[in-house]
């Protein structure tokens, strides 16, 4: 992963995925552009709502535009003034004068220019704390251009010795502004862009440990719609933790046939939730066959149970991939059970969180159906050897 | 009579042979017994037939062609040195490509840079190739292969082996838990 750009990432990631559900408690909002008098052309506003992308775009005459539509909680949005709409076979959008911002439930207004990334935008309480959460960062930024500037000269004349360098002082500043999120998140626990900037760092499996962050955030960001998704987390969180009871399930063998977690009682049992290519296919079912090996004997059983979320092949990848490998050990399927798009139908993948951000997974449950241990990796070499001595 | 007997005799031989070739793939796992080394073409220092049971052995994959192989041979070496002297064997063992002339003008140019032994794969579906790679399921190097007591006790990466997993070894207290807590507090 590269360094460049590193934290233009940072606090527009940090930001983007700032979603919710389209329902229930909608507000309106409106955004009225006064640009220069001499700006013309289109501009496009897009923003992510739990994986759905608006895209939205109107006419900009003598620099003036508006916006109107409806969202639930404040979102992280960008607007786009005259990008270059490529022709041809591909098409696509390049994106050349933008500027991020926080959309709310109100009126925002988006003045001066000429350019678009110069004018200024205000809105509601959001707007307000994303520009004091980034007013710090905006020096980093322009350093960091440098540095990017500088590392890649360096790296084109083969100075090993400098580019280690300036990658040295890229990380402190990377440092930095992490700080500042940091500090930012502790000092404003009722703001929308705080809570935004916290739970990004959360955005595969949640652990336990999240609720003291959550609970430091006031009543009212809790209510709001990713306040209650990310309670929600926590809770699955505690009720999968150690120690505590493996829900049970009931799913079907490549036969047809169901086949219950409570069916193993009295065994170890490493439940594993897998699709195919999350990761180094190869490294993966070759590990599986090692740890089949070696603790089969051992008041041992492994059941893996599959989700087709890159393959529109259904059972058939499955049942291929089962006696192609020499899966000989208690598989199950729930084909379905999360697709593309993100929404979950299935009972297990709801049960045990799954989605995908948090596939794969793996759990080692104990003879008496309590869970040993979690965030196990499935191509790691050594999983076999932490799974044997955790053997009960 | 004779000659009967005889090739009921020789046409069993082959018959075995036959099946013996499509007996089932051996796997080569932590915990494996291993006796012999692989049948290679030594480039540097003393052939090695048989894993000896009073040394350890580290085997370093490597290719010409693997970048962050080649950026890990000091630290090999530097450990290699160290080493020698405490009965650890280090072998630099050459896999995924054929070209032996471009092999030996590494090794060579490298000189002192690699100073343990140094050996030569060879080409597709040789011997380490089958017995090390494929049983072991070594999709990508860089890798390297632990060797105790004919046993195989890890198969990790050139960073992950240090001074202090080496010490480990050495101790007779080696062990998968012991070694990853070194690495994880680094």
């Amino acid at each position: 992963m590269t360094k460049k750009n590193k934290f233009v990432a940072i606090l527009s990631m940090a930001l983007i995925h700032a979603g919710l559900f389209s329902h229930a408690q909608q507000r309106d909002y409106k955004i009225q552009g006064n640009l220069d008098q001499n700006v013309a052309g289109k501009i496009y506003l897009m923003y992510s709502v739990e994986g759905n992308y608006t895209t939205d775009s109107t006419l900009v005459k003598a620099g003036a535009f508006t916006f109107t539509g409806k969202i639930d909680d404040p979102v992280f949005a960008t607007l786009s003034l005259n990008p270059n709409v490529l022709k041809g076979k591909y098409g696509g959008i390049e994106h050349l004068d933008v500027q991020r911002f926080f959309l709310e439930g109100t009126v925002t207004k988006v003045s001066g220019g000429p350019l678009l990334k110069d004018a200024t935008i205000t809105g509601g309480t959001a707007q307000k704390d994303y520009q004091l959460h980034g007013a710090p960062i905006i020096p980093y930024n322009a350093k960091l251009k440098v540095l990017n500037d500088d590392v890649r000269k360096f790296k084109d004349a083969g100075n090993e010795a400098e580019v280690a360098k300036l990658e040295k002082q890229i990380e402190e500043l990377r440092v930095l502004a992490m700080k500042n999120d940091s500090s930012f998140v502790e000092q404003h626990p009722n703001s929308f862009v705080a809570f935004t900037l916290w739970k990004n760092r959360y955005r595969g499996v949640v652990d336990p440990d999240a609720e003291s962050g959550f609970l430091k955030f006031t009543p009212q960001i809790r209510a709001t719609k990713s306040g209650k998704i990310m309670g929600e987390k926590i809770a699955l969180a505690k009720k999968l933790n150690v120690g505590k009871m493996a829900p049970n399930f009931t799913l079907k063998d490549k036969d047809g046939k169901p086949v219950s977690l409570s069916d193993f009682k009295g065994k170890n049992v490493f439940l594993y939730f897998w699709y195919e290519n999350f990761g180094s296919f190869p490294d993966f079912s070759f590990n599986l066959g090692r740890i089949n090996r070696t603790l089969k004997d051992k008041n041992f059983v492994m059941l893996g149970v599959y989700y087709d979320i890159n393959s529109d092949q259904g059972k058939n990848a499955w049942l291929s991939i089962l006696t192609d490998k020499k899966m000989d050990w208690p598989n199950v399927e729930e084909v379905g059970g999360i697709t593309a798009d993100m929404t979950i139908p299935g009972i297990v993948a709801q049960t045990y969180g799954l989605n995908a951000n948090t596939m794969p997974q793996a759990f080692l449950i104990g003879p008496d159906g309590k869970i040993t241990a979690r965030h196990l990796r499935l191509a790691d070499k050594d999983l076999v050897s932490k799974l044997e001595a955790l053997l009960q | 009579m004779k000659k009967t007997i005889f090739t009921a005799f020789l046409s069993m031989l082959l018959l075995l042979c036959m099946v013996n070739r499509t007996a089932a793939q051996t796997f080569l796992d932590v915990g494996t017994t291993v006796s012999d080394y692989p049948k290679v073409t030594w480039l540097k220092g003393e052939a090695i037939t048989k894993f000896e049971k009073d040394k350890i052995y580290v085997v370093e994959l490597w290719a010409t062609w693997c970048v962050p192989c080649i950026a890990a041979m000091p630290h090999m070496n530097a450990l290699a040195q160290k080493f020698k002297d405490k009965g650890v064997v280090f072998i630099g063992q050459n896999v995924m490509e054929e070209d032996l002339e471009k092999v030996k003008t590494f090794v060579e140019k490298k000189g002192e840079g690699m100073s343990y032994h140094v050996a030569f794969g060879g080409a597709k579906g040789n011997e380490f190739e089958k017995t090390w790679l494929e049983a072991a399921g070594i999709n990508s190097i860089p890798q390297t292969f632990l060797v105790q007591n004919n046993k195989l006790v890890w198969i990790t990466t050139p960073y992950q082996l240090n001074e202090q997993v080496l010490d480990l070894l050495v101790a007779g207290k080696f062990t998968i838990a012991a070694a990853t807590a070194l690495t994880e507090n680094r």
